[in-house]
Parts: C-alpha cells; sequence; structure tokens
C-alpha cells in the first residue's frame, strides 16, 4: 500500500469502527472546532482545536502541501478525522461524565429525600414519647375533678350528687390498688335512708321509692285545691310500686298514674296566682319528682330497689360503699326534701375519702393523694 | 372598676370592713324613719351653689319635698335630693359637696338618686350623713386642708381632702344580694349590702376611721377603694394609672354620651317645669310625655320621692311597658336601701294597694333576685313562664323582667306584658319550647 495511503484508510478504518457515516469526512473539511460543540474538550485536544481556530479549507491557498496548510496548524483531512474521532470519544467521556454526574445528583436526592423521612420519622417518636396517652389526660382530668370536690363545690353541686360520686370514684380506685380501708366514718340511718343510688345514668332521684310507695307530701300542696289530685296519686303510686316490686308494673297502672300527675300539675299552674312563687316552685319541683319516680317504676331492675336489696345500707361510709359496690351502684340527686341529707353526707364521704387517700399515699408514696 | 358580690358573709365581719373605713354597717332599721335620739337642731350647715331645682329638700318623712333655690341655705336635718349637676358649698366655702349622679350609665355602681343629710358642722368643714347616690368632695381653701365629718347609716367618719383642689368621688349603693329571699319577718343576717367605692380624684385625700386610716392619692397612685358590707376580707385600696372613665378629672367632662345629653336635656326641662308650676306638675308632665326617656326617669323620681302611692296609681293605668320596667328598677333599688324596705313596700302594697297578702308576698319575692341555686332548678323557670300567662299585671311583668334578663334570646319571642291575653297565651307556648327544653326533666311526664 502506497504510504501516501495509510493515514487515509487509517481513518476510514476508525470512521468504520466508529460508525462515522461517509459524510462524517466532509464535516471536517468545513470543520470549526472552537464553534457549535459546546463539549468540554481535554488538553490534548484542545491546543489542536485552538490552533485550528478559523481554518477554512482552500486547497492550494496557503501553497503548502496539496491541502494547503502547515503542517503544524492545519486540519489535514486525516488530521481532521482523527481530531473529529478524538472530539467523538471526548463527547462521549463527557457524556459519560455528566451521565454519572446526574446520576449522583439523583441518588443525592433520594439520599435527602430519606434523610427526610427519617427526620419525620423521628419527629413522629419525639412527638408520640412527649404526648401523654388519653388515660393520662383522664386521670388528669378526674383528679382534678377530685379536688374541687374536695373544696367547698357549690351545694347544687352537692345535691345532684356530682362530687359524691368522684369520691365514689376515687375510693374504690384505691381499695382496688391497695385493699385499704379508710377511717370508721359513722352514718346516721336518717341519713342513709335519704341517700338516691342509682346504676348506670340514671338522673333520677329514687328517695321516693324507698318508703314502700308512701309520698311525704310538702307543705305547699297540703291545700284543698290539690286534695282530689293528691289522693289519687297516692293510691296510684302505692300501688304502681306494689306491682313493680312484684311481677311488675302495669300499663294501666302507669297511664292512670302519669295521668293523675299531670291533672296535679295543671291544678298548680291554675294556681298561680294564689301562691307566692317560692310556694309555687317548690310545689312544681316536688310535683316533677313524682313523675320522675313514677318512670323509675318502668325500670325492669326496680323490684331489687323495692324489695330493699338495692336500698342504701351500711352504718359507716365504708359498710356502705361495700354494698353499692356489690350492686354497681352511684350516687343519684337528692330528693328535694333530702338536701339537708346529702349535705351532711357530703362532709361524712369527705372525710372517709381523705382518710383513705392519706392511708394510701403512706403505704404507696408514689399514689397522688 | 367591677365590684364583686362574693356569698353572705357574717354580720360581724360585714361591720368590721366598713368599721375599717371609718364607715358603718347598719344594725336593721330603715334610715328614714328610724327615730333619732334626739331631734336635731335646725341650723344652717350648707348653701345651695347650683341652679334652681337642681337640688330637693325635705324637712321630715311626712312633708313635702321642696325645689332648693340657688344660694338658698340649707339647713341641719333637712333631706336633700338631688339627681345631677347640683352642689353645695360649706358655709366656710371650705368644701364643695358636688352630686355627680351617672347619666353615661358607666359607674360600677348602678345609682340613680344621690341623698344626703346635713349637719351643722362643728370642728369640721362640712358634715353630712350620705345615704345613697353619688358624690364629690373638693376642697375649696385656697391652702390647707379641708375636713368633712362623714356619716353613713348610724356611724362617721373624717374625711381630710390634705391640699387645695384635693377631690374625693364617693359612692354608695345598697342592694339584696342574689338568693336572698323576702321574708315577712325579718331573719338576722338577711339585709341588703352595703357597697361603696372612693376614689381620689385629684390630690392626697385621708379618710379616718376607729380603727384604720387610709390614703389616697390621685393617679398614678392608690387611690381607690371599693367594698361590700357583705364582705369578708378587708377592702384594699388599689392602684391606678390614671382616672377611670367614669371619673373625669373635670365635672364637666361627663354626661357627653348621647344617653347623658337626653338625660340632661329631660332634667333640665322638668326643672324649667317645676320652677314654673311646681314638682308634682312637672313630674306629671313628665309621665305623659310621649318620649320615653322621660317617663323613666319620672318614675325614678317618683321613687327617689318615696311616693310609692303614685307610682301604684300609674302603674294601674299605663300602657306604656317602658314604665312598669322603670318601676321595677326604681322598686328594686327602692328595697335594697336599707334593711326594713322591703317589709315596709310589702305592708305598703297590701294597705294602699289592696293587695292579696299572697299576691303582695309574690311581687315582693320577685323584686328580690333569684341565687344560683333557685337558677339550677327548671320549676324556676317553669313558674316563671306560667306567670306570664297570670292575670295580673305585676306578677306578668315582674316574671318577664327576670326572663328576659335570665334567657336574653327570649327577647325576640313577640310577648307583651300589657297586651291582650290570646297574643299573651300564644307568647307563652313560645317561651316554653325556648327555655324548657334545655331541662327535659323538668316537663318529663
Amino acid at each position: 500500500m502506497p504510504r501516501a495511503h495509510r493515514p487515509l484508510l487509517a481513518c476510514v478504518l476508525l470512521a468504520a469502527v466508529l460508525g462515522l457515516p461517509a459524510g462524517a469526512r466532509a464535516q471536517f473539511r468545513s470543520y470549526q472546532p472552537a464553534s457549535g460543540y459546546g463539549y468540554a474538550q481535554t488538553q490534548a485536544t484542545s491546543a489542536v482545536t485552538a490552533a485550528n481556530q478559523g481554518f477554512r479549507y482552500s486547497p492550494g491557498a496557503n501553497g503548502g502541501n496539496w491541502w494547503g496548510c502547515s503542517p503544524y496548524a492545519c486540519q489535514t483531512p486525516m488530521n481532521g478525522f482523527l481530531t473529529g474521532a478524538a472530539d467523538v470519544m471526548n463527547a462521549s467521556g463527557q457524556y459519560e461524565i455528566q451521565h454519572q454526574q446526574a446520576n449522583m445528583g439523583r441518588e443525592q436526592v433520594k439520599s435527602a429525600h430519606i434523610d427526610n423521612r427519617r427526620k419525620m420519622f423521628d419527629e413522629l417518636a419525639y412527638e408520640k414519647a412527649n404526648t401523654p396517652p388519653l388515660s393520662a389526660n383522664m386521670a388528669a382530668n378526674f383528679y382534678e375533678q377530685l379536688q374541687q370536690a374536695r373544696n367547698n363545690p357549690p351545694l347544687t353541686e352537692i345535691w345532684e350528687g356530682t362530687p359524691l360520686n368522684h369520691f365514689l370514684t376515687d375510693i374504690r380506685q384505691i381499695q382496688a390498688a391497695t385493699g385499704l380501708r379508710g377511717a370508721v366514718v359513722p352514718l346516721d340511718p336518717d341519713t342513709v335512708k335519704h341517700l338516691s343510688l342509682t346504676v348506670g345514668n340514671a338522673k333520677r332521684s329514687s328517695t321516693m321509692l324507698n318508703n314502700g310507695g308512701k309520698l311525704k307530701w310538702p307543705p305547699e300542696l297540703d291545700d284543698d285545691r290539690f286534695d282530689p289530685s293528691r289522693k289519687e296519686i297516692d293510691k296510684l303510686f302505692m300501688q304502681a310500686t306494689q306491682e313493680a316490686g312484684g311481677d311488675g308494673l302495669s300499663g294501666r297502672t302507669m297511664r292512670a298514674l302519669a295521668a293523675a300527675i299531670d291533672q296535679l300539675q295543671d291544678a298548680i299552674d291554675a294556681a298561680i296566682n294564689d301562691m307566692t312563687p317560692s310556694d309555687n316552685i317548690r310545689a312544681k319541683s316536688y310535683a316533677n319528682q313524682v313523675a320522675a319516680s313514677a318512670k323509675l317504676l318502668r325500670d325492669p331492675n326496680i323490684a331489687k330497689q323495692l324489695n330493699g336489696d338495692w336500698a342504701p345500707k351500711g352504718d359507716t361510709v365504708a359498710e356502705l360503699i361495700d354494698n353499692m359496690n356489690k350492686n354497681g351502684q352511684r350516687f343519684g340527686p337528692a330528693a328535694p326534701d333530702a338536701k339537708p341529707y346529702y349535705s351532711s353526707f357530703y362532709l361524712s364521704l369527705l372525710q372517709y375519702d381523705l382518710s383513705l387517700a392519706q392511708m394510701a399515699s403512706r403505704s404507696s408514696p408514689g399514689m397522688r393523694q | 372598676m367591677h365590684v364583686s358580690f362574693p356569698g353572705p358573709r357574717s354580720r360581724l365581719v360585714g361591720c368590721l370592713a366598713l368599721t375599717l373605713l371609718g364607715l358603718a354597717v347598719p344594725t336593721t332599721g330603715a334610715a328614714d324613719d328610724k327615730p333619732a335620739a334626739k331631734p336635731e337642731r335646725r341650723a344652717p350647715a350648707a348653701v345651695c351653689v347650683s341652679e334652681t331645682a337642681t337640688l330637693l329638700r325635705r324637712e321630715a318623712p311626712d312633708k313635702p319635698w321642696q325645689i332648693v333655690k340657688e344660694n338658698e341655705e340649707l339647713s341641719s336635718g333637712d333631706r336633700i335630693l338631688g339627681g345631677t349637676e347640683a352642689a353645695v358649698d360649706a358655709l366656710d366655702g371650705a368644701v364643695r359637696l358636688a352630686v355627680v349622679g351617672d347619666v353615661d350609665r358607666v359607674a360600677p355602681l348602678p345609682i340613680l338618686e344621690t341623698v344626703f343629710v346635713l349637719h351643722e358642722a362643728k370642728d369640721v368643714d362640712l358634715d353630712l350623713t350620705l345615704e345613697r347616690g353619688r358624690v364629690r368632695l373638693i376642697n375649696l381653701k385656697k391652702e390647707g386642708a379641708a375636713r368633712v365629718r362623714l356619716r353613713v347609716r348610724t356611724t362617721e367618719g373624717e374625711i381630710t381632702l390634705a391640699e387645695p383642689g384635693a377631690t374625693l368621688s364617693l359612692e354608695i349603693y345598697g342592694r339584696w344580694r342574689r338568693g336572698v329571699p323576702f321574708r315577712k319577718e325579718p331573719r338576722p343576717g338577711e339585709e341588703p349590702g352595703l357597697l361603696f367605692t372612693l376614689l381620689a380624684v385629684r390630690g392626697e385625700v385621708h379618710v379616718k376611721g376607729p380603727r384604720r386610716h387610709l390614703t389616697l392619692k390621685a393617679p398614678p397612685g392608690n387611690a381607690v377603694v371599693e367594698g361590700d358590707s357583705l364582705e369578708e376580707a378587708e377592702p384594699e385600696v388599689g392602684f391606678l394609672k390614671e382616672l377611670p372613665t367614669w371619673a373625669p378629672e373635670h365635672l364637666a367632662d361627663l354626661g357627653g354620651s348621647d344617653r347623658g345629653k337626653q338625660v340632661r336635656a329631660t332634667m333640665a326641662h322638668w326643672r324649667k317645669l317645676a320652677k314654673e308650676k311646681g314638682i308634682v306638675e312637672a313630674t306629671n308632665a313628665l309621665l305623659e310625655s310621649d318620649d320615653e326617656t322621660s317617663r323613666r326617669l319620672a318614675v325614678l323620681l317618683l321613687a327617689a320621692m318615696d311616693d310609692l302611692e303614685r307610682i301604684g296609681e300609674v302603674l294601674k293605668t299605663t300602657k306604656q311597658q317602658d314604665v312598669w320596667e322603670a318601676a321595677i328598677v326604681a322598686l328594686r333599688h327602692w328595697i335594697g336601701r336599707a334593711p326594713g324596705q322591703d317589709q315596709k313596700l310589702y305592708k305598703g302594697l297590701i294597705e294602699k294597694g289592696k293587695y292579696p297578702p299572697r299576691e303582695a308576698e309574690g311581687v315582693l319575692q320577685l323584686l328580690h333576685s333569684f341565687g344560683e341555686a333557685d337558677l339550677a332548678h327548671p320549676e324556676t323557670y317553669q313558674v316563671l313562664i306560667t306567670y306570664l300567662g297570670s292575670d295580673r299585671p305585676s306578677l306578668r311583668e315582674l316574671a318577664y323582667w327576670h326572663l328576659t334578663r335570665l334567657v336574653p334570646a327570649g327577647r325576640k319571642i313577640d310577648y307583651d306584658p300589657l297586651g291582650p291575653k290570646e297574643k299573651r297565651d300564644a307568647a307563652v307556648k313560645e317561651w316554653r319550647k325556648l327555655v324548657l327544653p334545655a331541662h327535659p326533666e323538668a316537663d318529663d311526664r
């Protein structure tokens, strides 16, 4: 092979290897190394490309060899081929570099995502660790209510039974946890008789039922105009109580009693001008209480109260609570005539609760008083 | 400036609280007709320096009220009544007593009228018994302190206005505490409380009692004391950075609200009529006016002058709801003035008003305020609503007065206590729907 053709052959072969189209040769003729490509160049090629800035092929124009340029600063076809190939390789390399850089960036983003998720997780774990559970909130709330119950609550609340039930809950919790018994606090039998006990969420007083169905009318209703209603209610209430304590309250008795109570309420309203407001309020209050007690008689469990099983019993606070625990009872609201007894009982129950709490805190120092 | 109304306390402690201020808690008995140990000698005590008819005076409970003329000399022992914009000067010119009132309705205590009795000043520049209301004591001297002997009900203390211009604002108001019921026979320990506020408006003021000596300094300073005779705790002196809006330094700054201007204009009109035609005619003119403010002021004036019979007559015939409302407010103030006032009204309703005793008792019960224990019971509301349907206007009006304050949403119900029965009955049903569902157990039949 002639020596002059070897470089040319090399270029062709190289072009073939690189898969460059034949037309690639042509671009070497119009190659503008400093323009258009935008790729970073290696130092090896940058000197060559710098040297070839502004080249325009003009055969014979420079009077040198038949390429028309000096062998040191001129892009011959062979040179151009090699330069081009080098550029391609360079571009390829750059592409790889950038591709990897992009990959690295992507990984960095992923890493940042992971970091953020870890931080979020840590934050949630922190919040969870520092948020008291619902049970703790409820315990704190109950403790606050207990303190209020211990510190001179309003009489209206005592008559509703609210502080008494707070003490009851506290006493039951302490006894369940420690088995302790509080101080011996005696109870007056009359006070015990006037306590109203309920099961569940019943909000009505049951003391009217403690007397075997015999109602004790207030002076405000001891008047001729109320006599007919009063006598009818006396009879029907007694009958209803007996039925409820036996086979169950009959529908007829229930309806007749409700009608009699309605009549009484109407009579009280009709007497509005002839009674003072305070008398009227007391009369209405008693009538409402009778109506509420009549409704209690419909409760299927009321027989237990009527036959004495569920009546409040105990010579001391501790005994009373033991009996209430057996029946799952709580304190209900006071009947109008039972309010003074509730006020007195509150003090007894407070005394017991405090004594028990103190004993518990001595035996278990961590237990809150 | 809020005056608290705590629960009832023992009279002994109540006595202590006021005695420490040199003021007194009364024993039972109304202020007006309590027989004095010795009748007071009538002697010149002060001079009226405000316009004619800004003050009225009465020599005795059974004597008529008379207009005080400008520059008229006032005698000791006379009961002096003022509303606002009135003033008297001590005879030596050292102290001015200005009747301030509360036309703008901004004062801490709900003052209506001011009443005081002057006494012959011995060793002091001015000597007076303040029965109720709001006054300012001002040192008019060019130099030195001015001294005032102040009596409240039966005991006394001394006020020293330490420097020229020193000014003390003083207000006293008697009221039945919520939850204290009316009783035909008063019980020991149950009496209206006496609320008071003392404020140094300018300069330094010393208040001296048998056990305690207080110094008040105008703001910024320890300027104010307020208390309740039924309060257990000793009244504390309070620090103020500046004067409260209800007590500006200059009295001319009061009365600038719309209400204030209206009231002042009405009072000016009344004064003009009173000068021309007399107190009774002037008051009747206001009562018959088409203007609500005039009618209300007329009723309050009648109560201030203790003319309850006239109030009763007006209420029998009036078609104006505002007259009834003003009468209820006036009568609540009247029975709160002093112990025994509500028993007097009870007897007056039966003897003069010919009320059945039960109804009279009902009226007095409803002139007292319900306590928390009463309001916790749905029956209280039931009964009040039932009273809305009563055929007795007094009970309807009083029940309505209470209900609209306890359940303000009820004002939207078209109920007129003076309206026709059918409309009233329909409105009663609306009231039941509004109030009683909140207490299901009450109507749980």
